[in-house]
């Protein structure tokens, strides 16, 4: 298979952490086991970018086109929920495991697939929406609803007068526009706002379908760092068993399918929903415990559960 | 065999335990109130002993829902109460000045619940008092390093109880084997 070239970049590094990159780069080349030839290039051709945590008000700049964004952290460095981080200072098998994942997602049929579609797109500014750096401006959303959305990220807000339940309805498949306006064109004096996380939670749902959001490492150690707001948020009964399964590190998307016995769509949908609402962390830790299905859903366990939720008239139609 | 079950609700006076145990066993439960004697706490009763509510399961075994007395004196209660129970949901009550103090003396109290992570905690009365918000609940617990559901709710809304307990049986599902074993 022909080699392709790919680059990796630093963003902030201290002129020692930079040293330390070199040489760790070369550590990974000399692996062998890499199936690109890496180089070092500038932020705006990189496809791995490592940011230092000081600089982490470039995030969202370099959160772009596919690029994977590590922020070099030590442990008194607070990251922003969903940004991948790589753990201070820089060793060999953590770069490698990261230039891997980049290699992966560079062949992965879906990120080619999906890189374009809208509804990654629209996911992306919802998500940039929990980071401190977001911009005046706001987005108007037609296609998806009959009605149309617009969507405030510095209030936190959207506007819409229809129900999320048709948001839930939308092909995935069918396009829809999303328009840059001015913050004056929002119809705050006529419609009545609704929290973001409505929205970033429904879109997150309903990327599921395409697997995780293209900067999701699926191998990576995910945790939840809050609940979804289930009072508020349209939510099936698998969610609660899936955040109860996130609310302990579960190592990737595979691990909690097995777990939870749920299959990969139901497992997407969640994980994207968690992060699109900043809910969600990641790590390239592996879990300190491993967890199994055999360890968490033991027959005896689940029969009682389940037996619980008839009893109190719990809905279990897909738990 | 018919076995018997249980689930503990418990927080402050007026958090709401007896509302929530009413929500889900309707006429199925045992009150044990009596007049309210602490002029800080704007209710009549308030409950001695414990609320005790029963849902009969279809294998002929049954499910006990105990509400706790609320003040710290009846400690000793709680922790014949938890012996052996399947979970816990912690209400507490937002209006009082220090929920957070509140929380962490229940936490501390259930602590083996809390070690298997059999625990949500329910934040009535938000609405009126916003402080603390959910993240500053969330760091508490970080700061404890625990992850547990937190929810705003309204316990008078049976829809939010059974959310809750829903979210409990969850938690009980996927929790290790091993730490039930030792519960």
């Amino acid at each position: 298979m022909e080699r392709v070239d790919l680059g990796l970049a630093e963003v902030g590094l201290s002129e020692a952490d930079g040293r330390r990159l070199r040489a760790m780069l070369m550590m990974a080349l000399a692996d062998g086991s890499l199936r690109a030839r890496w180089r070092l290039v500038d932020a705006s051709h990189a496809r791995v970018v490592i940011l230092d945590a000081a600089k982490i008000d470039r995030l969202p700049r370099l959160n772009q086109d596919n690029r994977i964004v590590a922020v070099l952290a030590g442990t008194a460095d607070s990251v922003p929920a969903g940004a991948r981080t790589l753990d201070w200072p820089i060793r060999a098998e953590a770069l490698l495991a990261l230039l891997r994942d980049a290699e992966a997602q560079a062949h992965s049929p879906r990120a080619d697939a999906t890189s374009g579609r809208p509804l990654i797109r629209l996911a992306e500014l919802l998500r940039r929406t929990n980071l401190h750096a977001t911009h005046g401006d706001a987005w108007l959303v037609t296609g998806m609803t009959r009605a149309p959305m617009y969507i405030a990220p510095q209030r936190k807000q959207f506007f819409c007068t229809e129900s999320l339940r048709t948001l839930h309805r939308f092909d995935v498949r069918n396009d829809f526009e999303i328009a840059p306006i001015p913050a004056t064109a929002l119809p705050i004096a006529n419609e009545r706002p609704k929290p973001i996380a409505m929205l970033q939670w429904s879109i997150g749902l309903l990327t599921g379908t395409l697997g995780p959001l293209p900067w999701i490492d699926a191998s990576a150690t995910l945790q939840l760092q809050r609940f979804p707001e289930f009072q508020i948020l349209h939510h099936e009964p698998a969610h609660r068993r899936l955040a109860a399964a996130f609310s302990r590190p579960v190592a990737g998307i595979d691990a909690a399918i097995e777990i939870t016995k749920l299959d990969r769509h139901a497992v997407c949908s969640f994980v994207n929903g968690a992060e699109l609402c900043g809910y969600l962390r990641t790590s390239d830790q592996p879990p300190s415990v491993a967890r199994s299905a055999a360890r968490t859903t033991g027959g005896s366990k689940r029969s009682l559960v389940q037996l619980l939720r008839r009893a109190l008239g719990i809905e279990t139609t897909d738990g | 065999m018919a076995e018997e079950h249980k689930i503990i609700f418990t927080g402050t006076m007026g958090a709401g335990k007896t509302t929530a145990i009413a929500a889900v066993a309707g006429k199925n439960m045992l009150r044990t109130e009596a007049a309210n004697t602490d002029s800080s706490v704007a209710k009549a009763t308030t409950t001695v002993g414990f609320d005790y509510g029963e849902i009969a399961l279809p294998n002929g075994s049954v499910l006990r829902l105990y509400g706790t007395p609320g003040q710290a004196r009846f400690a000793f209660l709680w922790r014949i109460l938890a012996r052996g129970a399947l979970g816990l949901i912690v209400l507490v009550d937002n209006s009082r000045p220090d929920p957070l103090a509140d929380l962490a003396m229940y936490l501390d109290n259930f602590a083996d619940l809390v070690r298997r992570g059999v625990v949500v905690i329910g934040v009535g009365r938000s609405d009126t008092h916003p402080e603390p918000s959910l993240d500053s609940y969330y760091r508490f617990l970080e700061s404890r390093q625990l992850m547990l559901p937190v929810f705003e709710v309204d316990v008078r809304e049976s829809e939010h109880v059974l959310m809750m307990l829903d979210v409990l049986l969850s938690m009980l599902e996927m929790s290790d084997c091993e730490d039930e074993t030792h519960g």
